[in-house]
């Protein structure tokens, strides 16, 4: 049945996408829910957690807030922690109970912006969608707003790296060390000055779905060329068939990079993979067709033919320890029959 | 009801620790799965625990999208998911739950024509619903509380005759057979029963035998009132308070109200200020720091160490005053500082504090592990001198529990 999981995970959701792209730039960010979903993202979602200080919070909604539409308090909260803080930015993170009661967060972030002088944002996530399409939002609004003339012509700029695509901190810094003349990678490992400056970028290089929606802005508004993929190095085995399970542009460049492969996306419903879905018989019955699989630990169960696990954070939440590093194509080839 | 106790701030929210989350306990009722309603992102804490704690074979999700809430189209599915979820086992299970989050509270969904139809196409699998709804914290009953109530409150309302059986309820975790409570209950003859301790769905079925339900937690006594309008079984608060005097006024308690003898408290407490004092001895001036998380009375629990000679650094909890448990466990004020380096040479008991403090040595402890009383106190002091012999730090627990 479509939409009935009983053997993967739910995958991670919009406003852990949100989070993360935010998570290093010093501005307030709110997660608009109860506790649940703020849990969800601290926990499993962001790597980072126990590495650096951030300023994600919780906004603690209440059901009687949620239906007399109290937006005041989530301001309020906002802006006192703000004078405690003195963040860079303010953002607010939709949730599921925001989505069913129409929280309006672009006027709550006007309004905030007005009392407090503070730039302020309003992410409609909803917990139904995947943290691509979250973290897409949040980077193109920070481009849109932090961008500005354009000085000079120079340097690689990444967009759409996050750990969330990885499984965790380590092998994001192995993509960000396939880019020699790397400017600025906007979602990892980055400051808000390297957003203020990102159009002085010579070139883009999309490694993520998340990236797409803020390399189309910058190309369409400054003029900056962009490619969509990583440069992995060629596979120069044989092998049999494979196919690669992931997020979309980093599934594509795998099986790009190995040959004889294809690739399926989890997190969107087109883009550049052969496959779109979450859907769990179709999944089995599209891994059937493939001497081997590259996926999360977690699609071991649906794969009967070679199953080589790339555990990443989207997924499987960190439990599960990376064997091979998601860059290194020799090694994944290996493993090949 | 309780208040917010953030004063006006945004909540911090701590990764959560210790794998007892609303669906495990849910799942201590033996031969039971659950199948989740809800949006995607709202199950993705349960699965991915069940996956590291290994129970992922009785958890199902059914995710929403905003058409199925919209059109209410989502009852049906619900139906039609749960049936096909039992369709395909073999055999099936005893028990169905069908688990709702925040949006239902929002909607006010009845579930009964879902949770009828169910058993009507499966007469033999009790199916019923729970719910991890903590927008409904203030408005009404904590997720803990209310999840304690209709887990017990699925028991079928037939009574059945008294048995020498006494029910533990209102904690996650099992009783250690060990412990003194079950040692009095069982010399004189009473089964103690914890529904987490059995396989079997006719033990869940037997709580409505007791002669007696022992409330291990706070979270627990809405369920403890129910069950006695019910069956009319008496209880009583069996807190893991751990202060001496209190200790002993309980188990006297219990022995009283069940006509047994009560077992040498003088001998079993002299032997606890021993152990303790003996481990204080052993780690010497190396500092203490308690979390809520990991004790349920955590400011009892640091006066007690305190009169048995621990030096007691700190307790974080949200609301200490009181000398309650936080009943909103797991959220821990809104700290301005965070430690990163584990560098403090002092010992955590949580991993909460561990994180807060930068502890160089932790004890990963939930809800005191079920460790209760004399004994409960006695485990602490093995954990708290394991914790000084050999050190380890939070990050190398997490790191240790990377499959």
């Amino acid at each position: 049945m479509k939409d009935l999981y009983t053997i993967l995970p739910p995958l991670a959701p919009d406003y852990g996408g949100a989070c993360e792209v935010m998570y290093e730039l010093g501005g307030l960010v709110l997660i608009h829910d109860a506790t649940g979903c703020t849990v969800n993202y601290v926990t499993f979602d962001e790597p980072r957690w126990y590495e650096k200080a951030s300023m994600v919070y919780c906004s603690g909604l209440t059901e009687i807030d949620a239906v007399m539409g109290n937006d005041d308090v989530l301001i309020d909260k906002a802006l006192k922690a703000a004078d405690l803080l003195h963040p860079a930015f303010i953002a607010y993170v939709g949730s599921s109970v925001p989505m069913i009661v129409g929280t309006d967060f672009a006027g709550i972030a006007k309004e905030t912006e007005e009392r407090s002088g503070i730039p302020a944002f309003g992410f409609d996530c909803s917990g139904i969608r995947s943290y691509t399409e979250g973290a897409s939002d949040v980077l193109e609004a920070l481009v849109k707003r932090f961008c500005g003339e354009k000085t000079e012509n120079k340097g690689t700029l990444v967009l759409g790296l996050l750990p969330m695509d990885d499984n965790g901190t380590e092998e994001s810094e192995k993509v960000k060390e396939l880019f020699p003349d790397l400017r600025a990678s906007l979602s990892f490992r980055c400051s808000l000055d390297d957003f203020r400056n990102a159009q002085n970028a010579k070139k883009i290089v999309v490694v993520s779905a998340s990236g797409m929606k803020a390399a189309l802005y910058l190309h369409e508004t400054y003029g900056i060329p962009y490619t969509v993929g990583l440069p992995l190095a060629s596979c120069t085995k044989e092998h049999g068939s494979v196919l690669v399970i992931g997020e979309d542009v980093r599934a594509y460049s795998l099986a790009k990079a190995l040959g004889n492969a294809s690739s399926l996306d989890l997190f969107s419903k087109e883009g550049f993979a052969d496959h779109h879905t979450t859907d769990e018989e179709e999944i089995a019955k599209i891994c059937s067709g493939y001497d081997n699989v590259i996926a999360d630990p977690c699609f071991r169960p649906m794969v009967k033919g070679n199953f080589i696990p790339m555990p990443s954070i989207s997924v499987s939440g960190g439990i599960f320890k990376t064997e091979l590093p998601a860059t290194d194509v020799e090694a994944i080839a290996e493993r090949l029959i | 009801m309780i208040t917010d106790k953030t004063g006006g701030l945004p909540r911090f929210c701590h990764p959560y620790h210790g794998g007892w989350d609303v669906a495990r306990i849910a799942l201590d009722i033996p031969e039971s799965r659950i199948l989740f309603v809800c949006p995607v992102s709202c199950a993705r804490i349960i699965c991915l625990n069940s996956i590291k704690y290994g129970y992922n074979d009785r958890i199902d999700v059914l995710a929403l999208s905003e058409e199925d809430i919209v059109s209410g189209s989502y009852e049906e599915k619900t139906v039609e998911a749960a049936c096909e979820v039992l369709e395909h086992l073999d055999p099936k299970p005893k028990a169905l739950i069908l688990y709702v989050s925040c949006i239902d509270a929002m909607l006010g969904n009845d579930h009964s024509f879902q949770t009828e139809e169910v058993m009507t196409r499966y007469p033999d699998v009790n199916c019923f619903v729970l719910k991890m709804c903590p927008i409904a914290r203030f408005s009404g009953d904590l997720p803990m509380v209310a999840l304690q109530h209709d887990m017990y409150a699925a028991l079928p309302e037939e009574k059945v005759p008294q048995e020498k059986v006494v029910s533990f309820i209102g904690t996650n975790i099992a009783f250690d057979p060990a412990c003194e409570i079950v040692q009095m209950l069982e010399n004189s003859g009473y089964k103690a029963l914890h529904i987490q301790a059995t396989d079997n769905y006719e033990d869940f079925l037997k709580v409505r035998a007791s002669a007696l339900n022992l409330c291990m937690m706070p979270f627990g006594l809405t369920a403890a009132k129910m069950l006695e309008e019910r069956y009319g079984t008496p209880y009583l608060p069996y807190f893991a308070k751990y202060d001496f005097g209190e200790i002993r006024k309980t188990m006297t308690q219990v022995a009283e109200k069940l006509g047994i003898p009560v077992p040498d408290l003088d001998a079993m407490e002299a032997e606890t200020r021993r152990v303790l004092r003996e481990c204080a001895d052993h780690i010497g001036s190396c500092e203490l720091v308690i979390d809520s998380t990991a004790a349920l009375f955590p400011d009892i629990l640091r006066s007690t160490l305190q009169e048995c000679g621990f030096h007691v650094k700190g307790v974080y909890a949200d609301d200490i005053e009181r000398k309650a448990p936080d009943t909103d466990s797991g959220f821990i004020g809104m700290p301005m500082k965070r430690k990163y380096e584990a560098d403090t040479d002092v010992i955590a008991l949580g991993l909460v504090a561990s994180s807060f403090e930068g502890a160089s040595r932790t004890i990963k402890v939930f809800y005191d592990n079920g460790e209760w009383g004399y004994y409960g106190l006695r485990k602490l002091a093995e954990r708290i001198r394991a914790a000084y012999d050999h050190p380890v730090t939070a990050a190398e627990i997490r790191k240790g529990e990377v499959r």
